[in-house]
């Protein structure tokens, strides 16, 4: 396990678990709201891939990932989580209850959490496992467009 | 847009929550209901819509899925907690701003 200094907090992380756990070939949603995340991971901010990096995490390979229409400003709300091998050493978990600005890290237009309780962990991941919550407001990058 | 067999009655436990959403005592509550799967996931719809007009524009013409007894469906979240706060982020930034733009038209 490797310490790292991430958003305020102190982790271990096993970065060669997590790794080859998103290097496997997993099984993803290919409806066209996931498809539209997974691309525009292709030009995330460095600020934020910065995050996923530490971690051992690809970012087109999220555990869960749902999206919540198109808002005013023309982005797309998602939600999701990823899960990396490791634990939270110092700082706040979040809750879905407790997702303030104390239990959260804003990073561009991500907003992230460490959660404790996990769901939909993948099996293949051996204990300790961390859950990464996030919301995201993510540009339709796609040329298909929903209902085209 | 899921696989129509995402939505099969099979894959729900039938626990549903009401999840509302309200800003004052004077303004109307919107409903949605958030649809407990087997895997404990839940999947939260809107059908409270005002009229044909705007299940087309905000699910069926956006390539949604949309059915009349459940509504349309937003999106699945994780837990009880969630379901209530991504619904109410639903109503202020998707459903408001549209029924503020667009007045209902049958």
């Amino acid at each position: 396990m490797k310490k790292i200094h991430l958003m305020k907090r102190v982790l271990e992380v096993d970065l060669q678990q997590t790794k080859e756990f998103y290097l496997k070939d997993l099984e993803m949603c290919s409806c066209l709201y996931c498809e539209n995340y997974m691309e525009a991971c292709k030009q995330i901010a460095s600020s934020i891939m910065e995050v996923f990096t530490m971690l051992g995490i690809n970012p087109s390979k999220p555990s869960h990932l749902s999206e919540f229409g198109e808002t005013e400003d023309g982005l797309r709300l998602y939600i999701g989580s990823y899960h990396v091998v490791g634990k939270l050493v110092e700082g706040e978990y979040c809750r879905d209850s407790e997702w303030n600005d104390t239990t959260t890290v804003r990073i561009g237009n991500f907003t992230f959490g460490f959660k404790k309780e996990l769901m939909f962990a993948p099996d293949e991941l051996k204990p300790p496992v961390l859950q990464l919550d996030f919301e995201a407001r993510i540009p339709w990058v796609l040329n298909e467009k929903p209902g085209d | 847009m899921k696989k129509q067999t995402y939505f099969d009655a099979g894959n729900y436990t039938g626990n549903h929550l009401h999840v509302g959403h309200w800003k004052a005592a004077h303004t109307p509550i919107i409903e949605g209901i958030a649809w407990v799967r087997q895997d404990g996931s839940i999947d939260l719809f809107f059908n409270d819509f005002s009229s044909e007009r705007e299940m087309q524009d905000l699910f069926v013409g956006k390539g949604y899925y949309c059915e009349e007894f459940m509504g349309g469906h937003i999106g699945t979240v994780k837990t009880d907690d969630k379901a209530f706060i991504i619904f109410e982020k639903w109503v202020d930034e998707v459903l408001l701003p549209y029924r503020n733009m667009k007045p209902s038209k049958e």
